[in-house]
């Protein structure tokens, strides 16, 4: 059995009045890329911080590698990278020396430095840009020396807070492949995001966050069999009646029927045929149809359900 | 800690806004000075001699005793006259030219001719109306008590003898030489940008670099180490460029006491630096308005050693000299003051103490807020 690698139990964290963080709870197993998902302001950044020890909480235990976690455990420190929403790099530094120091603040021996900072640089692809100052990089090779300065002296715990905030699909696409590399290669990863669809394609457990709560747990099938919805279809039509809507709801597997600007969306339990029995309706009683998509569920969907709101609200 | 503190030697070089600060605003400021100040000491300068002719047209007692007189204004350390003993013709030709500046005609009495009025014919207007007056003092005594007479005549020459300089200590007051002092306490202070930078990036509720710090298997008073000493050099290296542009390009005099002149600045970039540590360290509104704060209380502070205005430093020692004991501006001014102007080390030795005492209790008080671990919010 893999070790647990963080363990946080009920973290309780306040900002006066305000609770940012309540009751959360997680284990992190070694050789896991863990999704914290969640809109703005529902916890995650907050809850980092307090794993991180940069924050004081009001109530709660965090251990990291199976020791409790304070601000002097440096010999925990020396195995964790951040990699910060904000770009936290040091403005007069090149791209070289920005992660020649940090990775400096971890490895002391010069040589195996040197081989570590090119081999950080290469990851990120930034061997063009060694001299460059942080001002002259663009959105996305910012984040990726962000990146590079949080992963040089290869840490065995790597935390992502939002790292692909403000970035072009390119760049993403590489941050999110990389970050999958890092994982094949051992590192166990933290992954915070709004975004469902990066969550999706690189974690293997994810927890949606609302409120400072851990409102679900677990693999993104998992998630989706947690709800209502196994299937949302959706058929542009030119009209429909009130009688038409209401036979519709009364078929198989179907529990959700909205008719508005001539699309039809039918939110179906999971239940083999359900296209199929649908559009069978529409066709005996000659109704035109458009266009007709069919979706799986989403992570949007399972926190639509689970919150009552849209993730990006 | 080398590793570190080349780097933050690197950052703190490589920020524009602290070398423009810290190197260009001294330099061009200290430029602007030394123009400024020869041009004042051109126009004394000139004003001291001015060229006249004297021409006698009755040989007398008068001829004799304004000569006299003539002779004396000639004499010492800034003469103020530059006379040419020319007949009437020579006399008006010079005038004509612009090669004088006017004509003392001696018979009976002494009559000026002068070209054009100014502040030169005005001067000379003052010799003779002096001289006449004595002269007609001299005579009514002469009439009524003249045995007094002698008396009163050693008593006159006598009076230019009664104002003697006496230098207490070395001698060297070059008033100007106080503006590039303040302007060197101003430097010192300005060194704040460099520890108020490095503070905030070591206090990880103030910025994500901070954060990425605080993070780091390093400890945090290291950090602090590392970039308080770092400030310090980098401060001192900018100084020291700064003083070589004062003594080697604008040609300015310190006095040649170099390495007290050194001690002092090292000593001003330590209060400079603890100064901005102290305000990063409990200030906790954004960086634009610590920045503000901390450029208008050094301006403040340089104010009030004189580098605007050379004596309000002395009406603050008249009124509220407290104020003077505890301005890190006006003990550094001081302190480069009293090693030009006394013969002993005890006042500037006690300049330094201060300043010393000052950037320790400015370091007590940040570590006591830098040695937080955790904070409430980020």
């Amino acid at each position: 059995m893999k070790p647990t690698v963080v363990k946080v139990e009920n973290l309780v964290k306040r900002y006066k009045e305000l609770l940012a963080v309540d009751h959360f709870s997680l284990n992190i197993i070694e050789g896991e890329i863990l999704g914290l998902l969640g809109p703005n302001g529902s916890g995650k950044t907050t809850t980092i911080n307090c794993l991180l020890s940069l924050l004081q909480y009001d109530k709660g235990a965090i251990e990291i590698f199976g020791k409790p976690m304070s601000p002097d455990r440096y010999d925990l420190k020396q195995d964790i990278g951040i990699i910060s929403q904000n770009v936290a790099v040091f403005e007069e530094l090149t791209v070289y020396e920005n992660v020649d120091y940090f990775c400096g603040l971890y490895i002391k021996d010069k040589l195996k430095r040197k081989d570590l900072v090119n081999e950080a640089i290469g990851f990120v692809g930034l061997n063009d840009y060694l001299k460059f100052y942080p001002s002259k990089l663009s959105g996305g090779l910012s984040r990726r020396l962000n990146i590079a300065c949080g992963i040089a002296h290869k840490p065995k715990l790597i935390i992502m807070d939002e790292p692909t905030v403000a970035v072009d699909p390119q760049s993403r696409n590489r941050i999110l492949k990389g970050i999958q590399t890092l994982n094949q290669n051992g590192a166990t990863i933290i992954y915070t995001s709004h975004y469902m669809e990066e969550v999706e394609q690189i974690c293997s457990r994810i927890i949606i966050m609302d409120k400072g709560r851990n409102l679900a747990e677990g693999t993104t099938e998992e998630l989706k069999l947690m709800i209502k919805t196994g299937e949302t279809i959706r058929i542009e039509l030119l009209d429909l009646s009130k009688e038409h809507i209401e036979n519709i709801k009364m078929l198989k597997h179907v529990f959700s029927v909205v008719f508005e600007d001539s699309l039809l969306t039918v939110r179906c339990r999971r239940g083999s045929h359900n296209l199929v029995t649908l559009l069978n309706y529409l066709h005996e009683h000659d109704i035109n149809c458009g266009r007709v998509f069919s979706e799986l569920p989403t992570l949007n969907d399972v926190f639509l359900e689970i919150t009552g709101k849209q993730l990006r609200d | 800690m080398l590793h570190s503190f080349k780097y933050a030697f690197l950052c703190s070089i490589r920020n524009k806004s602290q070398l423009f600060w810290t190197l260009l605003f001294p330099i061009i400021l200290g430029t602007f000075f030394h123009f400024g100040f020869n041009s004042i000491i051109e126009n004394t300068e000139n004003f001291s001699q001015i060229p006249v002719a004297i021409v006698t047209l009755t040989e007398g007692e008068t001829s004799e005793t304004f000569i006299e007189v003539a002779e004396q204004l000639v004499s010492g350390e800034t003469p103020l006259l530059n006379p040419q003993f020319v007949d009437s013709q020579q006399a008006e030709k010079l005038l004509e030219n612009e090669e004088i500046d006017g004509i003392f005609y001696i018979d009976d009495s002494i009559r000026l001719v002068v070209a054009e009025e100014g502040l030169r014919s005005s001067i000379l207007k003052q010799i003779s109306d002096s001289y006449l007056q004595t002269f007609s003092t001299v005579a009514a005594i002469a009439q009524t008590r003249p045995d007094l007479v002698t008396q009163v005549i050693e008593d006159i020459n006598g009076e230019f003898q009664i104002n003697r300089e006496v230098i207490l200590g070395k001698g060297e007051t070059d008033t100007f030489l106080n503006y590039f002092y303040a302007l060197i306490a101003m430097q010192c202070l300005f060194a704040c940008y460099q520890g108020f930078y490095r503070v905030v990036n070591i206090q990880a509720n103030m910025s994500s670099l901070a954060a990425r710090r605080c993070v780091s298997p390093v400890k945090k008073m290291h950090m602090v180490l590392v970039d308080f000493i770092a400030s310090i050099c980098t401060q001192f290296v900018l100084l020291l460029i700064v003083l070589a542009y004062f003594v080697f390009i604008l040609g300015i005099n310190f006095s040649g006491q170099w390495g007290f002149v050194l001690l002092t600045s090292f000593v001003g970039c330590i209060v400079g630096v603890s100064y901005g540590t102290f305000i990063g360290s409990v200030l906790k509104s954004s960086k634009r308005t610590a920045e503000g704060l901390l450029t208008g209380l050094s301006l403040f502070l340089c104010f009030l050693s004189g580098l605007m205005l050379q004596n309000i430093k002395n009406v603050i020692e008249n009124y509220a000299p407290i104020i003077n004991r505890i301005n890190p501006a006006a003990l550094l001014t001081d302190a480069f003051y009293s090693l030009t102007v006394y013969d002993n080390y005890s006042r500037y030795m006690h300049n330094i103490i201060s300043l010393l005492i000052i950037a320790a209790i400015f370091c007590t008080v940040s570590i006591l807020n830098l040695r937080r671990k955790r904070y409430a919010s980020i």
